[in-house]
């Protein structure tokens, strides 16, 4: 029985609840609680899954506890034992997680070192943009995240954008780094890493992306106007690409499949859009990690 | 210095490479002694470092080494914008980009996203 109740739980977070929260207008409204809740989900998942393990390991030999204690139910046949956990069971298991996160982090890190390596010598610093700038044509602006962080600009990039698209992207970067986005992104990534194909583990890897990237186009607007941003985003997504005659026609199917510049946009022209701190999502997020718990182990009155 | 030889290794290189041919250790010097003091021996570590990192090679001509870049600057800048602009899932966080390209087809619906934004008026 708490098995079963485990495995709807793992289907509802793994599957159901992803699909329903993908492009949620109310999440973009709030785009770094949004993305902490999709963390939470993925944190609340590996615990649920975690558990599933233990009662399929052990599955008589408890006595039925958490919420589901509360309900009747049948006596269990036989010897049953207290419904305990040895602590080290979830010292391993924490333990485990621990070491995935931070091996994802390590290589990511050595790649971000390598990189940053050759760009301080091959980049030129513009102290007017306090940005390094690569003699490149294809116009591109980027960021290395971390403790020695680096904006980049593209000499493309410098040419094809005006002032104020130029003083947008870099906003936008600028709050990317202060917000530390860098490690929303890193348990999200380990976490798709291992579970690929499932839907909480692909939608929950491009959505986390994509909040946090509306996080930073909140953390620009304190500089820049709205359509500075807007323009300036449209100005790099559509260099080199032409639009397509009589587009727009099939407006509704890309509302679904929208890449990440398109709903940034479409957000941007959304009225509303200002910072709401709201206590009680918070607490909602760090509940969520412990309800498998609750609901299949926790000791009952 | 905040970056270690960093800072050193840059003006090194930006030398070489706009000689566009091989040099000493002290043509090196010389130059960089037109801005700031700076000792002979730190300047042959960092192309020491250079050498070591596989950045400079070098060669002996007579008692001093002359040394020359590996690549030119415009083949690092390549291999820096191939892994700026390259979206694979495995390298994703290492670097973050402003924006991803997008497709002909998506391009007219972003102008009309545009212009929403646009009519919404200055705020």
């Amino acid at each position: 029985m708490t098995l079963v109740l485990l495995v709807l739980y793992l289907v509802a977070v793994g599957v159901l609840l992803p699909r329903r929260l993908a492009g949620s207008a109310r999440l973009q409204a709030r785009p770094v609680t949004g993305a902490a809740l999709w963390l939470a989900l993925m944190a609340s998942f590996t615990v649920a899954a975690a558990l599933t393990a233990h009662h399929a390991v052990e599955p008589l030999t408890h006595e039925p506890a958490g919420l589901l204690g509360l309900l009747p139910h049948a006596e269990p046949a036989g010897p049953v034992l207290p419904h305990t956990h040895d602590w080290w069971l979830l010292a391993a298991a924490g333990a485990a997680v621990a070491v995935l996160v931070a091996a994802v982090g390590l290589r990511t890190g050595r790649a971000r070192r390598r990189h940053r390596a050759l760009l301080d010598v091959v980049a030129v610093r513009d102290r007017r943009w306090g940005a390094l700038v690569l003699e490149h044509a294809h116009p591109t602006v980027y960021c290395l995240p971390g403790r020695r962080s680096r904006i980049v600009l593209s000499r493309g990039a410098l040419r094809l954008l005006d002032e104020r698209q130029l003083a947008a992207a870099l906003a936008h970067e600028h709050g990317r780094i202060r917000g530390r986005h860098h490690l929303f992104r890193l348990p999200a990534d380990t976490f798709a890493l291992l579970l690929g194909p499932l839907p909480l583990a692909r939608l929950g890897r491009s959505e986390v992306a994509l909040l946090l990237e509306m996080a930073a186009d909140d953390a620009a607007l304190a500089q820049v106007s709205r359509s500075e941003l807007a323009s300036a985003l449209y100005t790099l997504a559509t260099f080199g690409a032409t639009p397509a005659p009589g587009g727009g026609t099939h407006g509704g199917t890309l509302g679904v499949a929208s890449t990440g510049v398109l709903a940034r946009v479409r957000r941007l022209a959304r009225p509303g859009g200002g910072r709401r701190r709201q206590r009680a999502w918070r607490l909602g997020l760090l509940a969520l990690p412990v309800l498998p718990y609750l609901l299949a182990c926790a000791p009952h009155p | 210095m905040l970056r270690g030889f960093g800072d050193l290794e840059a003006e090194i290189m930006d030398r070489l490479w706009s000689w566009g041919r091989p040099a000493t250790v002290r043509e090196v010097v010389d130059d960089l002694q037109l801005q700031r003091a700076v000792a002979y021996t730190t300047v042959t570590t960092v192309a020491d470092i250079l050498h070591t990192k596989g950045w400079l090679r070098r060669d002996k001509v007579g008692r001093a080494w002359v040394y020359e870049p590996t690549c030119t600057r415009e083949e690092y800048t390549a291999r820096l914008m191939h892994q700026a602009l390259e979206t694979t899932p495995d390298r994703a966080g290492a670097l973050l980009h402003f924006i991803d390209r997008i497709s002909g087809d998506e391009a007219s619906a972003l102008l009309a996203a545009l212009e929403q934004v646009k009519a919404r008026g200055p705020e």
